[in-house]
């Protein structure tokens, strides 16, 4: 019961949330909306995905919004070219990678603090875009490029499957795969794992690959809902990622957190923005609620985690 | 003791290599941009430094401590809310409200100095939570709307004016806090406290050392300073809105660690921040005074970063291995770096891994360029003209006109296509034009580019104005300089600027939407309003008119009013939602250029055929549903043609074939155009339907 | 005993009167000082120069309204560098280039500087080269001498028998007897310790 104590108290909230609704607005549990929530918070799903891993190395990636950018960006270059839909979606998810190699090697081999070399990334990357595109949207594009040629109704359930299977495999990844648990002994303690033979440099830097190229499948998932790419997508995104991430109970310092907890944790934050909404409260005061959420959930487990202690300690 | 001795001691984190960066930069400068290396610009330079710095300076502490506050610049924004409420709805005078700001973050440091040091939460979480929140309660006091203006000028004096007509008023008080935070860190029994502390927690607390007490403390003071940042800022800007201080935390950052302050804790110098405040503020000024893009500076900077402290690393790394000091233990800082020095790794080995990274980055950078530089001409839009890549003016030969063009934000769609104007007038006069701006919606951003472009003596300056009261001022001394001063798409006060190229007015704007909308409605029903982001003042200007509007349609409700912060995603889930919650809606009027077809493609996807979409926005954006019905029609201005006068009324008004007085003038390709007293009127917005969507390239 | 975790039972008495010691704070400020047993994670900051490392806990002697006086500082750190015998080029070296038995001279000159009335050594020889070792030794045996309680834990028995004065033997938490110097043996110490009657 304890090992799971965090998902519980995120899954907790969530329920009551939902119980909330249920009573004032049921209207929010439709299919179509909860379909609609699913592909509006897929980008944030995929990424954080990574970003659970990245974090529990010990590090941080800031730049994936910008990523994230540039990657649709591509995408839609690349389809514009001529080039088949799936082969400018791979190309895209290639361009992620590389640019999470940059931030893998810098951090793992360089070893550069990762909120240094993300913060760099993310700041060169978006200007970079900004400069390369001056602004102006990629539009036009092959017909085929919406959906991926597919049918509105047919592509959220394929998302739906694409989704489920890689936060499944990475669950099970972490868990059970020699390199899931070479991920956790790096970031709760680096030297011990080194001394046991894990090369946690290269852990780092693939952790960081990982997180460039679903950078980029959420790019072109994304993307293909709709027929023009703008070039500022992505703003913020970083910050919705990592509150989710630590929200799920992925500890900040490493080593200790799950997929479980992450996917409990954007499922929370993605359902508030739009409960607020039906729940008639302006936009005014949403950020500001948003932002107490967040202390609250953090504020919450602290106490958990304290009552829990003490009564260790007594016994 | 020896010279090098000295020098480590002083410099103890090789902040000399910053330093010899920042003269290399200067020098550079000194040679290709036009009137960098003046007096009159070093103290401009440092005036804009000051916000900004505050926070690097508050930030150093708190880095040094192994923590991170990300809601330095929210405060700035709850603390400029609170002294513009204060002052003008409580009717409190300047230095009580003033007060009302520091208590404001005091409280607003204490939050998180509680929850960190004495809840033990990670600083990170913490303050990513006040992040949202401080900014969040200035959004909800202010409804976004609010912009507080009318400080009587004895206050703005303290940002805007100059001691001894030389040096700006608030450069003292920098200096000032700069001191204390020095002798704070460097002299102090607390900062030597605080050193220990970053370079671990429990060593310290072994040692006698009160932890929390100190980590506390930096966090409260962190809030304090924000919160003078934010009175300083109101006095430079003239304005006090909840987006003051918007993405300044990342900035103060980038100094910070610049100046060589490690993220793990421990390390760092007040100087060190110094050095990579001025490093960043004199990259961007230069920038603009050699005419060259502002978006370099993200690119530049993300680059220095990346070199300076890596090569910072490898001389740590160096200096370990050299010497017989086992490796250090883990700091217990924001990640574990326990393995630092375990694993030997080879200089050489470091220098090709460097370079592969750096080649890496470059080919990855200049594919991304290719890839988007060779899709834009294929577009055929309006976008092919802004894509080509703008030649870099060479200023030397002096004679040939510079006019100086300012956009709100410079990535937006509607000031790409007003680009695309200026730059066909540019090319037909033969003139030299400079086109800069903010990258988003910033007054401070402008404010600096008017004074670097005044520093670097242009001829004509045309803005389109982000904040009558925060930019009049720079602009009253442009003319005093002699420069035309310009002003389009909003204007700044009267007497502040020679002309306005007016496109429409505001009133004339919400009239034609709220028509359009009745029309649609047959006179009844229910509508709802997404606009850009809460803050944006021409978005809440077009909302008031639109409901005064209201009042001849009884029948029309408007139900409510959301945010998509000028992003096309947000657009089409916010659309999602209202669409379930307010099933009796039956149009949506999306104000800001990329939110109607965010708009349109939720409508279209959501089969909702009884649903329209109508707004402002651009017809290479829209086209796609307009012919597809879902939006019947969108207003606008021909922002090409906006451009195009701006710059062609500009260059008339420095050949003096445009004086006061005159009643119109020679608009090139646009014929005779009316002059009304000083407005050169553009004509009625232009209303964008099926009919003509195809014949407009913009 | 320190503060640094609040205690399960009993009560602290110095020079007869009861004190509540609930940080290491007041610990210093009841004249109690304690040389920790990891040296390199508590005992000193290997990253911060020796002078500062020794000035750590008593930063009031070198300061004039929270402000440093730094010639006061190496003053300081000079003289207890000299007293103590660390060997290094100059006090404003990092602690970190020293060797182990001089990192531990440093670590003890902190608490030196306190001007404490008991110390307490948590196996102050641990990790420490043979000459360290017992120059340590004869610091302690002076220190004594002068007046000042000391407190030594260890778990090696002949240092335990060399140094002591009284000898406690604890087991598991408990204080499972007590022996004069007298009558302290390695057989009765380890009968204790393992729980035999002696």
């Amino acid at each position: 019961m304890r090992r799971y104590g965090r998902e519980l108290s995120v899954a907790a909230s969530i329920l009551l949330l939902a119980l909330v609704l249920a009573f004032l607005a049921p209207g929010y549990f439709s299919g179509e909306n909860l379909a609609d929530l699913f592909l509006a918070n897929m980008p944030v799903l995929l990424i954080a995905l990574g970003m659970t891993m990245v974090i529990l190395t010990g590090q941080i990636d800031i730049s994936v919004g910008s990523m994230f950018a540039v990657c649709g960006i591509v995408a839609g270059a690349l389809a514009k070219l001529g080039l088949p839909i799936l082969a400018a979606g791979a190309g895209a998810i290639v361009a992620g990678i590389a640019m999470g190699a940059v931030n893998g090697a810098l951090v793992a081999y360089v070893r550069m603090p990762s909120i240094v070399v993300t913060l760099a990334t993310m700041v060169a990357l978006r200007d970079g875009l900004r400069w390369a595109t001056q602004g102006a949207w990629v539009s036009d594009l092959p017909p085929d490029f919406q959906w991926l040629g597919l049918s509105q109704e047919v592509y959220p359930i394929l998302i739906a499957c694409t989704a489920i299977a890689f936060a499944a495999a990475i669950a099970w990844g972490l868990r059970n795969l020699a390199g899931g648990r070479a991920v956790y002994a790096t970031g709760s303690n680096a030297s011990a794992a080194l001394l046991a033979g894990i090369d946690t440099s290269f852990y780092t830097f693939t952790v960081f690959a990982i997180t460039g190229a679903l950078a980029g499948l959420a790019a072109v998932l994304n993307s293909v809902r709709f027929n023009q790419i703008p070039s500022n997508a992505g703003l913020g995104l970083e910050m919705k990622v990592i509150a989710a991430v630590v929200v799920g109970g992925t500890a900040i310092t490493g080593g200790s957190g799950s997929i479980a907890g992450t996917v409990l944790g954007v499922i929370l934050l993605g359902a508030i923005g739009p409960a607020l909404t039906f729940l008639g409260v302006s936009a005014y005061w949403e950020r500001a609620l948003q932002g107490a959420i967040i202390l609250a959930a953090v504020v919450a487990e602290a106490i958990r985690e304290r009552a829990e202690k003490q009564v260790v300690s007594r016994a | 003791m020896s010279a090098r001795n000295r020098l480590t001691r002083i410099f103890p984190n090789g902040e000399w290599l910053l330093l010899i960066a920042l003269i290399i930069e200067i020098a550079i400068f000194s040679v290709s941009a036009q009137n960098f290396f003046t007096q009159g610009n070093f103290f401009e330079v440092v005036r804009f430094s000051v916000e900004l710095g505050l926070l690097a300076l508050a930030l150093t502490p708190v880095i040094v401590t192994g923590g991170i506050d990300l809601s330095v610049g929210s405060m700035m924004g709850l603390a400029a809310v609170v002294f513009g409420a204060a002052y003008e709805d409580l009717h409190l005078p300047i230095a009580a409200a003033s007060l009302a700001a520091l208590l404001t973050g005091c409280a607003g440091g204490a939050l998180n100095a509680i929850l960190i040091s004495r809840w033990k939460l990670p600083p990170l979480i913490v303050t990513l939570g006040t992040f949202s929140m401080y900014r969040g309660i200035a959004e909800g006091i202010t409804h976004g709307a609010v912009n507080y203006t009318g400080f009587p000028s004895s206050f703005l004096y303290l940002g805007q004016g100059y001691l001894g007509s030389v040096i700006p008023v608030q450069v003292p008080v920098f200096i000032l806090v700069a001191v204390a935070y020095a002798v704070l860190l460097h002299r102090s029994v607390i900062g030597r406290a605080l050193y220990a502390i970053g370079f671990g927690a429990q060593g310290a607390r072994y040692a006698g050392i009160p932890v929390a007490r100190h980590i506390g403390l930096v966090y409260l003071l962190s809030g304090i300073v924000a919160s003078l940042a934010a009175i300083i800022y109101v006095a430079h800007l003239g304005q006090a809105k909840a987006s003051a201080g918007t993405g300044y935390e990342l900035d103060a950052i980038t100094a910070v660690v610049l100046g060589g302050t490690s993220v793990f804790g421990g390390r760092g110098t007040i100087w060190g921040t110094l050095f990579g405040l001025f490093f960043l503020s004199v990259l961007q000024n230069g920038l603009h005074l050699a005419a060259l893009p502002s978006e370099l500076t993200g690119v530049l900077t993300g680059t220095l970063l990346v070199l300076i402290i890596g090569f910072d690393r490898w001389r740590l790394r160096r200096r370990a291995s050299g010497s017989t000091a086992p490796p250090r233990a883990a700091a217990g800082a924001l990640q574990a770096e326990s393995n630092e020095e375990n694993e030997e790794v080879k200089n050489s080995q470091v220098a090709v891994l460097c370079a592969a990274v750096l080649a890496g980055a470059i080919i990855v950078g200049g594919t991304n360029v290719w890839l988007v530089r060779s899709l834009v001409p294929a577009a055929g839009s309006a976008a092919a003209s802004a894509a080509v890549p703008p030649a870099p003016p060479t200023n030397s030969t002096g004679h040939k006109t510079v006019i100086a063009v300012m956009p709100k934000a410079k990535g937006d769609p509607y000031f790409v296509s007003v680009r695309s104007g200026a730059e066909e007038a540019a090319k037909e006069l033969g003139v030299e034009m400079i086109w800069d701006g903010p990258t988003g919606l910033d007054a401070a951003k402008q404010n600096e580019l008017v004074e670097n472009w005044i520093t670097r003596k242009v001829d004509a300056i045309a803005v389109a104005v982000e904040n009558k009261g925060g930019i009049s001022t720079v602009l009253r001394k442009a003319r005093e300089k002699g420069i035309k001063v310009l002003t389009f798409d909003a204007d700044a006060e009267k007497d502040a600027r020679d002309f306005l190229v007016n496109q429409a007015t505001s009133e004339g704007i919400a009239n034609t939407l709220t028509d359009a909308a009745a029309k649609i409605l047959n006179g009844k029903g229910d509508f709802a309003i997404i606009t850009g982001a809460l803050t944006a003042t021409n978005q809440n200007e077009w909302i008031a008119f639109i409901k005064k509007r209201l009042a001849m349609y009884p029948g029309l409700n408007l139900v409510t009013v959301r945010p998509s912060d000028d992003d096309r995603d947000k657009a089409f889930a916010e659309t999602q939602t209202l669409l379930k919650v307010y099933p009796n809606v039956k149009l949506m009027m999306a104000i800001s250029a990329p939110a109607v077809p965010g708009s349109a493609e939720a409508v279209k996807q959501a089969g909702r055929r009884d649903v329209s979409v109508i707004g402002l926005s651009l017809p290479s954006i829209c086209k796609t549903y307009i012919h597809d019905g879902v939006v019947p029609m969108i207003a606008l201005w021909n922002t090409h043609d906006l451009g195009y006068l701006a710059v062609l009324a500009s260059a008339q008004a420095v050949s003096g074939k445009l004086v006061a007085g005159a009643t119109s003038m020679d608009g090139g390709r646009l014929g005779r155009i009316e002059v009304r007293g000083d407005e050169i009127i553009l004509g009625a917005p232009l209303v964008i339907d099926k009919r003509n969507v195809d014949s407009l390239d913009f | 005993m320190f503060g640094l975790t609040p205690p399960d039972a009993g009560e602290i008495v110095l020079s007869g009167e009861p004190a509540q010691i609930g940080s290491p704070a007041d610990a210093i400020a009841h004249g109690i000082g304690y040389v920790p047993e990891d040296r390199r994670q508590h005992g000193v900051v290997l990253e911060l120069p020796i002078a500062a490392n020794i000035s750590l806990s008593s930063l009031d002697r070198v300061s004039r309204h929270g402000l440093i006086d730094g010639a006061e500082e190496d003053a300081l750190a000079q003289q207890y560098v000299d007293r103590l015998r660390v060997k290094t080029p100059s006090v404003s070296a990092a602690a970190g280039t020293l060797s182990g038995g001089n990192q531990q001279k440093v670590a003890l000159a902190r608490w030196l500087a306190t001007d404490p009335k008991v110390l307490i050594l948590d196996e102050p020889t641990q990790g420490v080269d043979v000459g360290s070792k017992s120059e340590i030794h004869s610091i302690m045996m002076d220190l004594a001498a002068s007046g000042m309680a000391i407190v030594m834990i260890s778990s090696e028995l002949p240092e335990v028998l060399g140094m002591s004065d009284r000898v406690m033997v604890m087991k598991s938490g408990t204080i499972a007897g007590e022996l004069s110097r007298a009558e302290a043996t390695q057989e009765k110490i380890l009968n204790l310790a393992l729980g035999h009657a002696v």
